[in-house]
Order: structure tokens, then sequence, then C-alpha cells
């Protein structure tokens, strides 16, 4: 079997292929909100001084980074049902129930490693600024948003893009509860093509993109923020 | 629990003995296949930093990072369905899950590595030189040594996390750990929780004794230079 050049002019391909990036972009985007706010709660939780609320935090950390995307996707898909049974929640079973499994799970579990993004970046700020910062007159929120925050973004948003990658490139193990999202809708073409080659190169070119435009935006997002 | 006691021997061990090996057994063994491999495949893509020709450097730093910006499961396709146009014999799907994530992980390990190599200081390098020793006695003898011991925190996290995502080879039919669970659960069909929670926790724990296991190695070692570095792949 030689590589179809062909294959690459079909319009029906690019319909399919266009579908499921527009539900891994969707995806991706609730996501990335979802998981950052978790990891915003975990990372300040663990660096907070409240005993009880870091080692909450630090136990969220373990449980959900050591525990594989796959089973944690199934666990919720079929587990969600069985505990909240649809007769009695049917609001939660509304519109696309796997989408909403697949954007929970992503948001739990990647939370999980920017929280520990988060926790670095407040932690590589000396604990003088914040003293000097209070001795100056700031209450504590304003010592958080004039001293601290600008600070952790050097030592954040390196992190953070990388795992804003890791959020869009973990969609693709979405499709195993039934998303069709890119990597579905690559297997579908395989199997009405028998182009399963072709149709994963389109793919793998399109996830490519999508990570340089990450790496692009996270390069302006830390020209933003540098300091004068 | 009876749910777990009923269907143990077949999430450990799959269909075995009546025919091929699978569940957590197969699992571990994909695990360290994969491990192995993927830390050859490491330390060979961060030596090629080192090789004079300028072509084979830029195609080894395409592949590092033409792989890490792709999803381990596209890769996992891609390669399962380029293998049979290279080669024209059959080849498994276990054999090309190997091959795929052997090359997958092994991108990762070798920019850890590259980051190791930076760590090393100068003056390896010139006492090296001084003592005669050629490019590649002086990686395998004095740098390659002390930064693999520089990023072991973050190949210990790399293993762990290539352990977890053995899981994704589920998605080629390979009755592994987390496609036992799928079938059992499948059968069972009213005890998701208990089946995924069980699984779940099982993959925890050898995680967590790999990182445990991975902190007295640490210890052992502990005159080397450190890098903490976290680090995570899909």
């Amino acid at each position: 079997m030689s590589f179809d050049w062909q294959f690459f002019l079909n319009a029906s391909v690019y319909d399919a292929l266009f579908a499921g990036l527009r539900t891994t972009i969707e995806i991706s985007l609730y996501a990335a909100i979802g998981s950052t706010a978790v990891g915003v709660v975990v990372g300040l939780a663990q660096t907070s001084g409240w005993r009880w609320a870091a080692r909450t935090a630090e136990g969220y950390v373990a449980f959900f980074r050591n525990i594989p995307l796959l089973v944690q996707l199934f666990f919720w898909y079929f587990g969600l049902p069985a505990a909240l049974p649809p007769a009695q929640f049917p609001f939660l079973y509304e519109g696309r129930f796997e989408v909403s499994v697949a954007v929970l799970t992503l948001s739990l579990a990647w939370g999980a490693f920017v929280g520990e993004i988060v926790r670095a970046g407040v932690e590589s700020v000396s604990i003088g600024q914040a003293d000097a910062a209070l001795s100056a007159g700031l209450t504590k929120v304003q010592a958080f948003r004039y001293v601290i925050i600008p600070q952790t973004w050097p030592v954040i948003l390196p992190g953070l893009t990388s795992e804003m990658m890791n959020v869009v490139k973990s969609t693709s193990l979405v499709m195993t509860i039934g998303v069709s999202e890119l990597t579905w809708q690559a297997q579908q073409i395989e199997s009405e093509t028998f182009r399963g080659f072709e149709a994963m190169t389109l793919i793998t070119v399109t996830y490519l993109a999508l990570s340089l435009l990450i790496v692009g935006l996270g390069h302006i997002a830390e020209r933003l923020t540098r300091r004068p | 629990m009876s749910v777990i006691s009923d269907n143990i021997r077949y999430l450990m061990l799959g269909l075995f003995p009546d025919g091929p090996i699978g569940g957590l057994v197969l699992t571990v063994y994909l695990s360290v296949l994969i491990g192995a491999a993927s830390f050859v495949v490491g330390v060979v893509l961060a030596s090629i930093a080192f090789v004079p020709s300028a072509p084979v450097r830029f195609a080894s730093r395409m592949l590092i990072h033409g792989v890490r910006g792709v999803p381990s499961l596209a890769f996992l396709f891609w390669v399962y369905f380029l293998i049979p146009r290279l080669v024209k014999i059959d080849i498994s799907p276990l054999m090309s899950a190997t091959i795929a994530l052997g090359i997958y992980h092994g991108a990762y390990i070798a920019e850890d590595l590259r980051g190791g190599i930076q760590s090393i200081g100068a003056g390896q390098w010139q006492a090296g030189r001084a003592l005669g020793l050629r490019t590649t006695q002086l990686l395998h003898r004095v740098i390659l040594p002390q930064s693999i011991r520089a990023v072991t925190p973050t190949l210990i996290s790399r293993f762990v996390n290539l352990f977890m995502y053995t899981s994704i080879v589920s998605t080629l039919g390979i009755l592994d750990f987390a496609r036992a669970a799928i079938l059992v659960n499948n059968r069972e069909l009213v005890y998701p929780m208990q089946v995924f929670g069980f699984v779940g926790l099982t993959y925890l724990a050898i995680g967590y004794g790999i990182t445990r296991a991975g902190k007295r190695l640490e210890q052992r070692w502990n005159w080397a230079p450190k890098i903490g570095t976290r680090t995570n792949a899909i």
C-alpha cells in the first residue's frame, strides 16, 4: 500500500476532521478553564498554612496524579449513573453526557497538576516580600494582588503552558467513552476508507498545530506579564 | 466486593492459562518492556546532540519536538498503521504498542536527560578531554552517568507515568489491566464504582510503590546534583 495523496483532496474527510476538531477544542477550552480553577484552589490550599487544607490538597494531588486518566474516565462515565441514578437526577444526563464527563474528568485530573505548578509559583516568592508588603501598610488581599501574584508569573506560565498542551493532548483519550473528537473521527475515517495511516497523519499534524498554537499563546502571556 | 473476588483471576491474568496472558501481569510486563525500550531510545536521542553532523542533530530534535506535541494515543495509532507499510510482515498489536510507546516516552526521557547533561559542569568535559577521551567515551563514562543521577527524580516520575499510560494500549484491543476492567464492567454492569475503584486504587498503589522505591534509590545516590523538575507525559 502506497501513500494515498488523493485522500487529502477528499472533502468528506475534512468535514469529519473539522467536526472532530470543534469537539476537541470545545472540550479543551472547558477543561483548561476547569483545571486552572481546580489548580488555583489546590495550589493555594497547599500554601495557605492551614494544615488540614494543605494535607487535603496534598492527598488530592497524590490521588489524581497516580490513577490513569483512562480509568478515571471510565470510573465517572459508568460510576456516575450508578451512584446518582438518572431516574432521580435527570438534569445531570441532559445533553451530551459523555462530553460533560470528559470535561469533569480532565478538569479534576489536570487540576492536580496545575495545583503543583501554582504551589511552586507561590513558594518561589520569598517570604520577605510578603512581610515587606504587609509592613508597608498593604492589606493581605492587596499584598497578594500587587506584590505576590505578579512575581509568580515567571514561574507559573511556562509550566502552565506545557500543562495546557497536556490537556489538549489528553482529550484524545475521551474517544474511549464515545466522544466524537479528533481521534474518534480519525478512527471513523479509517473504518470507512481503510486509509488509517493517512487519517492518523492528518490528525497528528492537526494536534501538532494545536500544540504550537498553545506554545505561541504561552509566549504572548509571558511577554504580557513581564515586569519592566 | 464479591464482584472483585469473582473476577480477580481475570483482572490479574486475563485469559491465562486458556489464552495469552493479560490483566495486571501484562500491564506490568508491558511497563518493564516499554520502560527499558524508552530508556535506550532516550539515551540515544540525547546522545545524538553530540553527533558532528548537523542534519542528524536536526532530525533528532525534530523527532523529539514532534513526538512531544502529539497525544500518545494518536502516536500509538499512527505507528500501528505505519509499521505494516514499512515491513511486509504481520506484527502484533502488542509489538507495535511497545515500539510506539518506547519511542514516545523515549522522546520525553531524551528531553529530561538533556536537562541533566546541561547541569554537568564544563570542568567535567574539559577534564575528560584533557585525559584524551573521545566524545563517545566521555559521554559513556563521565557525562551520562552523572546526568542520569542528576535527573533521577524526573526519571522516576516519568516511569510512574509510563506505567499508568500503558493503559491506552487497551484501545488497540490488548487485554491489559484497564481493558480487563472494562470487560468485567460490561459483564457485571451494576458495579462500575467497585470495579473501576479497585483498578484505579491498584494503579495508585503500584505507582506509589515505584515512587517510594525511587526515593530509596535517590537517597543512595544523594551525593549527585539534583534538578527538581516535575514531569508528565500524555
